[in-house]
């Protein structure tokens, strides 16, 4: 890791990038259409370009970059010590996708297992407002989807943070960041984010200490949709940025799964509308397990008592409150919960608060 | 001439005995009070001034000097008053009768009435153990008073009463002993029978008082949390005459005793939110009083909406939670209150509270609802054994017309669990519930089986809990277990106890 070597494109980008240009003038030196065609940084035309956008004392200091200038080496190897390794627009290990996104970042800052940007890649997401029940099936879907595909995501709570969660069990999980890695959030998510540095990858598009505004979070969803080979959708809301990286992945021309909802359900009207469109339908773990070969060891069927079985016939009615499970059993309410901790642990059912159950 | 009686003062909970001594002297008249005295103390020169006018003696237009000793001990409070008349009318030999061994204790009327004092007692119980056993006392706290026995105790309503009693005129007659009669059944103005539904709820208070467990209730705002919470004192088991007498003690210093002269009900206290960790623990700038914790000592201390109180309000809860006492240290010394009691909060299960509800949508993100729970720490929470949710009232609940059980039923229940542990922890020294088991007492009396433990471990994987909810988990199975009269716990007891931390897994 410390001794990663830039070439003098992607040292011009790192660089220029440390100075947080705003994207307008970042787009005149480095165009858009341009690609992954490094600009000739060494020629007069780059330099003219960059001296007409710094001040006198910014473009002196920039240009001691290029030549090893000891602010620049300092901040290569800050970077370096925290395990931050940068991939540019001019690096070939920069992702494909991204290139096809209407704002490609200039330089993605990674922590983790870099080659996880070149392998192929399942999204899964869900929004920060998730049922329990839906969170239950984002964590399974993307258990299973880890066997075979990397599982992006992005660092959001709720839906997203579920699906990296039960990735890390099965496999590997690449997580893209709202702001810059030593201060991104949410709080709850910091052991998290712990652990994907070790088993996976972390992206984003900000230096580590850079404090993103808030209203530049949503960002993030391009680089998900453009990391994302094949996307599934377990639930999103009818305004939800969850159907922004759909929107994308579709406009990328890629696959776009979402998992159906029963109307008037708020946290799954943004799915249904996906459905509408162009999204394929998929309500279990095979149907996905089915079409991309994933290979799920069958675990064998976790015997049930009698009781756990009428538990879950009453529960296939919707979810219901553990009270009136224990009065269509004809069972004491302690004796219920005994039988619903036990479904609970066996992955059966999930409480939903408030003393509630549903299947998962 | 001097004169000397006995008076005795008060120091956290316990009595220091103190001599009055009165000397008066030709000179200029004048009126010194030594030994201590706060503001309360020394404005008794006024109101002995006036009641010994006012009851037909005379105030000596001498030179006064009254001197409470030990000298070195802050005096407080206006229970002198009586001692310091019937020290004067002595020295003045306006009062030849014989006072040694009695104690006087008393605050004057201008008029020469008597009027109650503060911790009484807890005055008069040591006094008692300092060898005096005469005592002479307002008549306003004769109740509780009575029940001091083998003390020949006087309650007057006036000077002039002490006066005629002492000098044989017209002798009072001693207190009748009170017998301790503790609350019936009946009494309690909350009942589990008025609580509808709810029988997950009603099944946790059951177990969380049959084990001395503190218990954390989650609910919608509106679903009976505090209710619930009422009732928990109507199932505790009844108070025993000694437990009583301590109780007493407690609210008698703090001044907050009932007319009935002794508590015959377990306390339940609730401190409002805003309620600093001085107001909760005990303190004060001059006087040390007990603090809310320990005026629910042998009850409840119900704290609503957990997570609005201060920080260091709460945090100061974890050493009396873990020991029972508290000890109150300032500059003029340490003083000890005990601090017994179960601890029951509530809180709502989010910002918005509709967290779980069925009909009511969750306007909360994942974050806020894990900033809104991590007001609470985890050493904290680590001393709440169960963590129940209370769900909205269904209008079909409310009008039913099923039967509930009432308090009565469930406390013979209770009774039950608490003789079972009483009897396993009669060698453990400091152990008299489940919730009080160390790790000593749970290798010998928590064995648990193969199945059980696999139960236990399987729990724990899938349910995310936090590794430090394992004791906890077990002791409350041990209480389900005696709850069922059963010797071993069962594997449907670990996992009913494992129901009960729901809370720990999620946020």
């Amino acid at each position: 890791m410390a001794d990663l070597v830039y070439t003098p494109a992607e040292r011009a980008a790192i660089s220029l990038d440390a100075l947080r240009l705003p994207l307008s003038v970042q787009e005149k030196l480095f165009p858009y259409d341009a690609g992954a065609m490094p600009p000739d940084v060494t020629g007069e035309c780059f330099r003219a370009a960059v001296r007409g956008v710094l001040t006198k004392e910014e473009y002196a200091k920039w240009e001691g970059a290029l030549c090893g200038g000891e602010w620049f080496e300092k901040l290569l190897r800050e970077y370096a010590s925290r395990g931050v390794a940068c991939v540019t627009r001019f690096s070939h290990t920069y992702p494909a996708g991204c290139l096809s996104l209407p704002e490609p970042p200039l330089v993605l800052y990674c922590e983790g297992d870099v080659s996880l940007l070149s392998v192929q890649k399942f999204g899964v997401t869900g929004s920060r407002r998730i049922p329990p029940h839906l969170e239950k099936l984002a964590e399974e879907y993307a258990r299973g989807i880890a066997r075979k595909f990397a599982v992006v995501s992005s660092s959001a709570a709720g839906g997203d943070s579920a699906a990296l969660r039960g990735a890390l069990e099965s496999g590997r999980a690449v997580c893209v960041l709202a702001e810059g890695s030593l201060v991104a959030g949410p709080a709850c998510n910091l052991s998290l984010f712990a652990r994907i540095r070790e088993r996976g990858l972390l992206v984003s598009e900000f230096p580590p200490s850079f404090h993103a505004p808030v209203y530049r979070f949503s960002a993030r969803n391009r680089i998900v949709a453009a990391l994302s080979d094949v996307l599934l959708v377990v639930s999103a809301g009818s305004k939800s940025g969850t159907l922004i990286t759909a929107d994308l992945v579709h406009k990328l021309g890629r696959t776009v799964y979402a998992v159906p909802c029963s109307p008037g359900v708020a946290a799954g009207e943004g799915c249904n509308a996906l459905l509408k469109e162009y999204a394929k339908c998929t309500d279990k773990l095979v149907d996905i397990a089915a079409a991309f070969g994933i290979n799920l060891t069958e675990t064998e069927p976790v015997p049930l008592s009698e009781r756990e079985q009428s538990v879950l016939e009453l529960l296939r009615g919707g979810p219901a409150h553990s009270a009136a499970l224990a009065e269509k059993l004809g069972l004491q309410p302690q004796e219920t919960i005994v039988l619903l901790t036990l479904l609970e642990m066996k992955g059966k059912v999930v409480s939903l608060g408030g003393n509630r159950y549903s299947l998962v | 001439m001097l004169s000397k009686v006995k008076s005795i003062a008060l120091s956290g909970l316990d009595g220091v005995p103190v001599e009055v001594e009165t000397d008066i002297n030709n000179g200029l008249p004048s009126y010194e009070l030594v030994g201590l005295p706060d503001a309360a103390v020394k404005e008794s020169r006024e109101r002995v001034r006036s009641a010994l006018k006012n009851s037909g003696k005379k105030f000596p237009a001498q030179k006064i000097t009254v001197n409470l000793a030990p000298a070195d001990l802050k005096k407080e409070g206006s229970c002198f008053d009586l001692a310091i008349a019937v020290g004067i009318l002595k020295a003045t030999s306006q009062l030849a009768a014989q006072t040694d061994g009695i104690l006087f204790l008393g605050e004057l009327a201008l008029d020469g009435a008597l009027r109650p004092v503060t911790g009484i007692l807890p005055l008069l119980i040591s006094a008692k153990s300092h060898g005096l056993s005469t005592f002479v006392i307002p008549a306003g706290n004769a109740r509780e008073a009575a029940y001091i026995a083998g003390a020949q105790t006087y309650a007057a309503q006036s000077l002039s009463q002490v006066i005629d009693h002492l000098s044989g005129a017209a002798p009072l007659a001693p207190l009748e002993a009170a017998q301790y009669r503790c609350a019936e059944e009946g009494e309690e103005k909350f009942d589990l029978a008025f609580v509808r539904g709810q029988k997950v709820a009603k099944r946790a208070l059951e177990v969380a008082v049959a084990g001395g467990h503190n218990l954390l209730l989650v609910g919608p705002p509106g679903a009976g949390k505090t209710m619930l919470a009422r009732c928990i004192p109507g199932i505790m088991p009844a108070m025993t005459f000694e437990e009583a007498l301590e109780v007493t003690k407690i609210h008698s210093v703090a001044g907050v005793l009932g007319s009935e002269g002794i508590v015959t009900r377990r306390p339940f206290r609730t401190p409002h939110h805003t309620a600093t960790a001085v107001s909760l623990c005990g303190g004060g700038t001059r006087t040390v009083r007990p603090g809310e914790i320990s005026l629910a000592h042998g009850g409840v201390l119900f704290l609503d909406e957990f997570p609005e109180y201060h920080r260091s309000a709460l945090e100061a809860l974890r050493q009396p939670l873990e020991d029972g006492q508290i000890t109150v240290t300032r500059s003029g010394g340490a003083y000890t209150f005990p601090a017994n009691f179960m601890l029951c909060a509530s809180m709502n299960p989010c910002p918005c509270g509709n967290y779980g509800s069925a009909d009511r949508t969750c306007t909360c993100t994942a974050a806020a609802i894990h900033r809104y729970r991590s007001r609470l720490s985890g050493p904290l929470l680590d001393r709440i054994d169960l963590q129940v949710e209370v769900d909205a009232v269904k209008y079909d609940d409310l009008v039913s017309e099923q039967k509930e059980e009432s308090s009565a039923a469930v406390r013979a229940r209770v009774e039950a669990a608490r003789e079972i542990q009483r009897k396993r922890f009669e060698g453990c020294a400091g152990v008299r519930t489940n919730a009080d088991m160390g790790e000593r007492e749970m290798a010998r009396f928590c064995a648990l089986s193969p199945e059980c433990e696999r139960l236990l471990r399987l729990s724990f994987e899938k349910l995310k809990l936090s590794a430090r909810a394992r004791s906890r988990i077990v002791k409350v199975a041990r209480t389900i277990a005696d709850l069922a009269g059963k010797e071993d716990i069962l594997p449907e007891h670990i996992l009913e106890a494992v129901s009960y931390r729901s809370y720990d897994n999620r946020g």
